[in-house]
């Protein structure tokens, strides 16, 4: 196995969120290291979840469904919470999404009980209410792209770009 | 006279919280706004985060709305209510209809029929090779208009067109898909997708539908949302 990347999975991977950014030369090289780094590959899907699709054979092999319902679970709970709770400003509110995703990335990183080399800002995979991707160095979207979908078992993809957002509902019972 | 102190002492400490308790509830004001242009309802989202702990707000006949608060909040609030409040402004939103799927030819076909940088934009992010387009509609519409859109003959689309927010976002509420079965134009088309969208103006949004991660295909939604210069219904004399 190469080594991980010297540079961080942030500046590996601005130029998905940011068109201007561009693609470091690294890239291809850390991409390919992605393959046998299961603590890379989950800082990495942390940060653009989408990249589930595009490094299917490895990825494949995380459960998605108990990672689905661990998701499921973390942002519920924020959810009680916020019923519970009385109102609060916009800004601790927006805190509180941040950290529904942050117990999101949490559960998606805890996989299979394997160490995180490094500590990842955000990750978006959640069914029902989605909840953006957070990277540290990106603006938190003012509100998911897609709602509720009607769907308890979907998953939910999503990558707030500056002119292209992409957004992917993977679930076994669509008709597509 | 050391009792008297005491006692004026122990008087002022009860009276006191009482005072200040009386003082906070005088400072709750009222702040009514009837919305020329959008509806109230909408405004509402915006509103609640707002408020402090005492704060409440209330939608009334007539397009109103009535907000209870502290002047301090209501300063705030009114200024982004009367920025929301903007005359109705005319959208196009352009739809397309796409279903992507990876080469299992080798060497690989990578045909697409969307325009070069979208293309190239979401093969870098996707591992789809092909995208085709199924069917494409361009949207001529405005703020707060219910929309039902036969896009082709396989596809429906309706939602409700949102207001342009501060942040240029705009949520398209019950966005609802459908497909008509296939060589059936007696069955009822069955719904792919029901959500509410919040689109962002002059961004594209691709929105994918697929069975598993590992799917070889995905119906694509691709959305763009932009501003138009067309008159809108409030406009008109």
């Amino acid at each position: 196995m190469t080594a991980c990347p010297e540079l961080s999975w942030q500046l590996l991977l601005a130029h998905r969120f940011d068109v201007r950014a561009g693609e470091p030369a690294e890239l291809g090289a850390a991409l390919a290291h992605l393959d046998a780094c299961p603590a890379c590959r989950r800082e990495a899907c942390a940060i653009d979840p989408t990249l589930v699709f595009k490094r299917l054979p490895p990825i494949a092999d995380l459960d998605f469904d108990s990672e689905a319902e661990r998701m499921r679970q973390a942002v519920s709970g924020m959810r009680l919470v916020a019923r519970i709770e009385p109102r609060r400003s916009g800004r601790a509110r927006a805190g509180r999404w941040a950290a529904a995703a942050g117990l999101a990335a949490m559960a998606l990183l805890a996989g299979r009980g394997e160490p995180v080399r490094r500590e990842a800002s955000a990750a978006s995979a959640v069914p029902g209410p989605a909840v953006p991707a957070v990277p540290a160095r990106f603006e938190l979207p003012s509100s998911a792209m897609v709602e509720e979908v009607g769907r308890p078992k979907a998953r939910v993809y999503q990558l707030a770009g500056d002119r292209l957002s992409v957004v992917m509902i993977v679930d076994s019972s669509l008709d597509v | 006279m050391t009792i008297c102190r005491r006692f004026a002492a122990s008087l002022l400490l009860a009276v006191l919280p009482l005072a200040l308790a009386a003082q906070q509830q005088e400072r709750l004001s009222l702040l009514g706004f009837t919305f020329r242009h959008q509806p109230s309802g909408e405004a509402l989202a915006l509103v609640q985060p707002m408020l402090s702990s005492r704060g409440t707000v209330e939608l009334q006949a007539g397009n109103k709305m009535v907000v209870h608060d502290a002047r301090v909040i209501l300063a705030r609030i009114l200024p982004m209510l009367r920025e929301f409040d903007h005359p109705v402004r005319a959208l196009d939103l352009e739809v397309m209809v796409v279903k992507a799927s990876r080469a299992v030819m080798s060497p690989p076909v990578s045909h697409s029929d969307l325009p070069p940088d979208l293309t190239r934009r979401l093969r870098s992010l996707l591992p789809y090779d092909i995208y085709e387009l199924s069917a494409q509609a361009q949207l001529a519409t405005y703020e707060g208009q219910e929309v039902a859109y036969e896009i082709g003959p396989d596809y429906q689309v309706s939602f409700r067109v949102g207001t342009v927010l501060a942040d240029r976002r705009v949520r398209l509420a019950g966005f609802q898909m459908r497909r008509s079965p296939k060589g059936s134009s007696v069955v009822r088309p069955k719904p792919l997708l029901f959500t509410n969208l919040n689109l962002a103006l002059d961004q594209t949004m691709s929105l994918g539908l697929a069975k598993s991660e590992e799917s070889r295909e995905a119906l694509m939604i691709v959305l763009t949302l932009r501003g138009a210069e067309r008159r809108s219904p409030d406009r008109e004399p």
